[in-house]
């Protein structure tokens, strides 16, 4: 019986190290468990030192207490409270579905005059446009077009013998505009999907060549709407205005409004950068 | 007895110390290139994207007047001025009717048209208040809403808009005779308030009409010096012309 206790005696020596060993693994662990979701919470705080501390690990029980004097269990350092967001960062609306800010968007579009009644004018139109922000950016313009005699000039032409070229049409326009989106939304189509949108207006200058050889300083007004299919293509629509004044046929000075109705795609670059 | 007894206590003894060795914690730490940056939205059978419409209108009927501009109209007035009233059945559908009156005059080109050099050097001078003009049209409109949606002015100001198609058929009444017609269209209401909407209308309307560019004969003309040709004798074919309309409706 002696001896059976004293191997007993002998095995807990022995195990005894082991014990304090894993006991030590445990509580580590517990506070590395700890510390890796302090720094998740706050990711600007440096890599956990792997010196144990006894007793100070349990102490952390939340990441907001690390910025208070905690060993010292009083609040006297408020010094942070100036460094809070400020409340023109709170927002209640969600994040955009295609945020633009410092990404180009690339437009190729199909456009047409839908206000000339002698010719019937159709062409495409390419765009570029920068975004300082998610209401405000830059759209350079290059638009060409074709167009074809309407009935109307043709009977014009057959039965009153008057041409309707002297009235021209559009052939070329390159311009720049500043961009303004002042409205976000959603959109669904018959309950089913959600199509996020925006809504934006264009003012800008330009130049316009005519069919008649002329072309004319141009101002350029427009609004339209860009439906976003992901977080880098978009389906849209633009209406606008071409202002201008031009020589006819005749060299008279003649002034024209056209208005554009432009459908087209869009792709964004580069990524965008997510909250 | 008491060797049996410290046997099964080394075995508690061990098991206990290699249970905290197999359970062991481990802590694996990720790039942060690689963790998810954005959430995405799981997929359910049949979902339903509006749960509460701000703006009702099954059962409410909605009038308006409105400004209409023939954008392709190229002798005469292309200014127009309607009255419109809409029953909404359902969320999606609206059935109603409008009424447009043309003003009367003629287009900018249509006064260019009173004296213009021709094709063979001579001036020609074209009066088309001889021809017959468009005055009126009356059609029955029906709406399709198949979108519904808010848009954000502000962080605080939200208001309600829908897009819909439209399919109208009716009368385009002439000087002389009226004739049948349909408008095939595209429109948006922006909703001010759950009763008050500016209301926008792309339209194409298909009607025969008279063919202004009458061409002239030995007795009658367009030519303000000769006899003025009698209504019916011009021709008429098929016409297509562009409308644009901007209104304000209310709904009740």
């Amino acid at each position: 019986m002696q001896k059976n206790f004293k191997t007993l005696f002998i095995f807990l020596v022995i195990m005894s190290p082991v014990f304090g060993v894993s006991a030590f693994a445990e509580e580590t662990g517990a506070g590395d468990d700890l510390n890796v979701i302090e720094m998740e919470l706050d990711k600007s705080a440096p890599r956990q030192d792997s010196t144990y501390v006894p007793g100070a690990q349990n102490q952390k029980i939340d990441a907001n207490e690390d910025k208070l004097e905690v060993q010292n269990n009083k609040l006297s350092d408020f010094s942070g409270l100036g460094r809070l967001a400020p409340f023109s960062e709170i927002s209640v609306l969600q994040k955009r579905f295609l945020p633009k800010t410092e990404r180009i968007q690339f437009t190729g579009a199909f456009t047409t005059i839908t206000n000339n009644p002698w010719f019937l004018t159709m062409g495409v139109s390419l765009k570029a446009a920068y975004y300082f922000s998610e209401a405000l950016g830059v759209e350079g313009t290059y638009t060409t077009m074709t167009s074809s005699q309407r009935q109307a000039a043709s009977e014009l032409h057959t039965n009153n013998i008057v041409s309707a070229d002297s009235f021209g049409f559009p052939k070329n326009y390159l311009g720049i505009d500043a961009k303004y989106t002042p409205f976000y939304g959603k959109m669904t189509w018959l309950n089913h999907k959600i199509v996020p949108f925006e809504h934006y207006f264009t003012g800008g200058i330009g130049n316009t060549s005519v069919s008649t050889g002329g072309s004319g300083f141009t101002i350029h007004v427009g609004t339209g709407q860009n439906f976003a299919l992901s977080k880098r293509f978009a389906v849209n629509w633009d209406f606008s205005m071409m202002m201008y004044s031009a020589k006819s046929t005749d060299g008279t000075v003649q002034s024209f409004s056209d208005l554009l109705l432009t459908v087209g795609m869009s792709f964004f670059y580069p990524e965008a950068k997510y909250r | 007895m008491l060797k049996n007894a410290l046997k099964g206590l080394g075995l508690f003894l061990a098991a206990f110390l290699l249970q905290k060795v197999a359970f062991a914690a481990e802590v694996v730490e990720l790039p942060q290139e690689e963790l998810a940056q954005e959430s995405v939205y799981p997929v359910f059978d049949k979902p339903a994207s509006v749960k509460n419409r701000n703006i009702l209108t099954t059962g409410k009927v909605e009038i308006g007047g409105y400004y209409g501009n023939a954008m392709t109209e190229p002798i005469f007035n292309v200014s127009k001025l309607g009255f419109a009233a809409y029953y909404h059945w359902s969320e999606e559908h609206a059935i109603g009717g409008f009424f447009e009156s043309n003003l009367s005059g003629l287009s900018k080109y249509g006064e260019q048209l009173k004296s213009v050099p021709s094709s063979n050097g001579s001036t020609i001078r074209l009066d088309f208040t001889r021809a017959p003009a468009p005055q009126s049209s009356i059609m029955v409109d029906y709406n399709f809403k198949a979108f519904y949606g808010k848009m954000s002015l502000s962080k605080s100001i939200v208001f309600n808009l829908s897009t819909f198609g439209s399919l109208a058929a009716g009368l385009v009444k002439y000087t002389h005779k009226a004739y049948p017609g349909i408008a095939l269209g595209l429109g948006q209401k922006y909703y001010m308030t759950k009763q008050l909407s500016l209301r926008v209308d792309l339209r194409m309307f298909m009607h025969n009409a008279p063919i202004p560019f009458f061409p002239g004969n030995a007795t009658v003309s367009l030519d303000p010096t000769r006899t003025a040709p009698s209504h019916d004798q011009f021709d008429e074919r098929l016409t297509y012309t562009t409308n644009l309309g901007v209104g304000v409706n209310y709904m009740f």
